[in-house]
């Protein structure tokens, strides 16, 4: 789910990282999550992150 | 193709722009040439509003910005970054690659530097990149993951050719999508997994018979961003469906509690 496509726009690459600091106020430690990117070429991916401990 | 992963998160930082644009704002400079609402990209799209960078903030000051908080969460010097990947569709410049900018204003001088560029996409690919560097080489413990995106730029242009060109539908459609793009910055630094969290894997495929659906930057169309919207999606849905089932059936590890982002 995308937090920011309606008050930001299409991000291009900025994307991944402006959802995931996003979701980081809502994580906890072991969430699962997918992301799915494309982009034009065509280029698809998915990418599992099991959430980590970000509080160092 | 489907890949291990071996790296995990270690910071994480956005920095957007405060400037607000509204798409209304936008669409009513030139919607009367179209015969649309000015409200038309907030009805079909969703996007009632979008960021915009300072005048003569650069690509690279985004990615700076957000790299700062980056490096202050994960309680990190500049010096402990090995590798700078900067994965922007906007750069600074064509040459030198901006990583070198952004090594520079950060004074990570033990960073080796380059670009990967893939369009939307390339962010994906700087970690896939990372988390093989820092899985392969002991002496690799830092990689600082980085864009700086000035959408705006495809805006602006698309505007321009809009107010001055011939106003026909057709021309409308394929520069939609440049009037969708917003400007940001992120930065994430990756290192090496510890322990059951960080990335799990990845599936990566190309396509590259659809390439000509999606272009910027020709000079035969003024370097705009132009898009071919309905049948890249029409291509690009299913594929995704279908990778991300394979993907969730292939890493196990992912089959249950999954929450999805695009």
């Amino acid at each position: 789910m995308s937090h920011t496509l309606e008050n930001m726009g299409n991000l291009i690459t900025a994307a991944i990282p402006v959802n995931l600091r996003k979701y980081s106020e809502e994580a906890t430690l072991g969430d699962k999550i997918v992301f799915s990117i494309q982009g034009s070429g065509l280029s698809i991916s998915h990418s599992g992150l099991i959430w980590p401990d970000l509080t160092n | 193709m489907i890949l291990k992963g071996g790296s995990t998160i270690l910071g994480l930082a956005d920095y957007i722009p405060e400037q607000r644009v509204s798409t209304e704002e936008t669409m009513s400079r030139f919607s009367h040439r179209y015969g649309i609402s000015d409200d038309y990209l907030k009805r079909t799209t969703g996007i009632f509003e979008k960021r915009r960078s300072l005048a003569g903030q650069m690509p690279s000051d985004l990615a700076v910005n957000a790299s700062r908080t980056a490096l202050a969460k994960a309680r990190l010097h500049p010096k402990d970054i090995h590798a700078i990947i900067y994965c922007g569709l906007i750069r600074d410049f064509e040459e030198p690659a901006t990583s070198h900018i952004v090594q520079d204003k950060l004074g990570a001088k033990n960073a080796m530097c380059f670009d990967v560029t893939n369009a939307c996409h390339g962010f994906a690919n700087g970690i896939f990149v990372a988390d093989t560097l820092v899985s392969a080489h002991q002496n690799i413990k830092s990689v600082l993951v980085i864009t700086g995106e000035q959408g705006s730029r495809f805006e602006d242009q698309a505007v321009d050719l809009l107010l001055n060109e011939q106003p026909e539908k057709r021309l409308l459609r394929t520069l939609t999508a440049g009037l969708t793009l917003g400007d940001a910055g992120g930065a994430i630094i990756i290192g090496r997994k510890k322990g059951d969290t960080g990335f799990t894997g990845y599936n990566v495929a190309s396509f590259g018979q659809f390439h000509s659906l999606c272009v910027a930057g020709s000079p035969l169309e003024q370097g705009a961003l132009k898009t071919r919207m309905a049948s890249l999606m029409s291509e690009a849905a299913p594929r995704v469906a279908s990778m991300y089932r394979e993907f969730l059936t292939k890493r196990a590890l992912l089959c249950s509690g999954v929450t999805a982002a695009s």
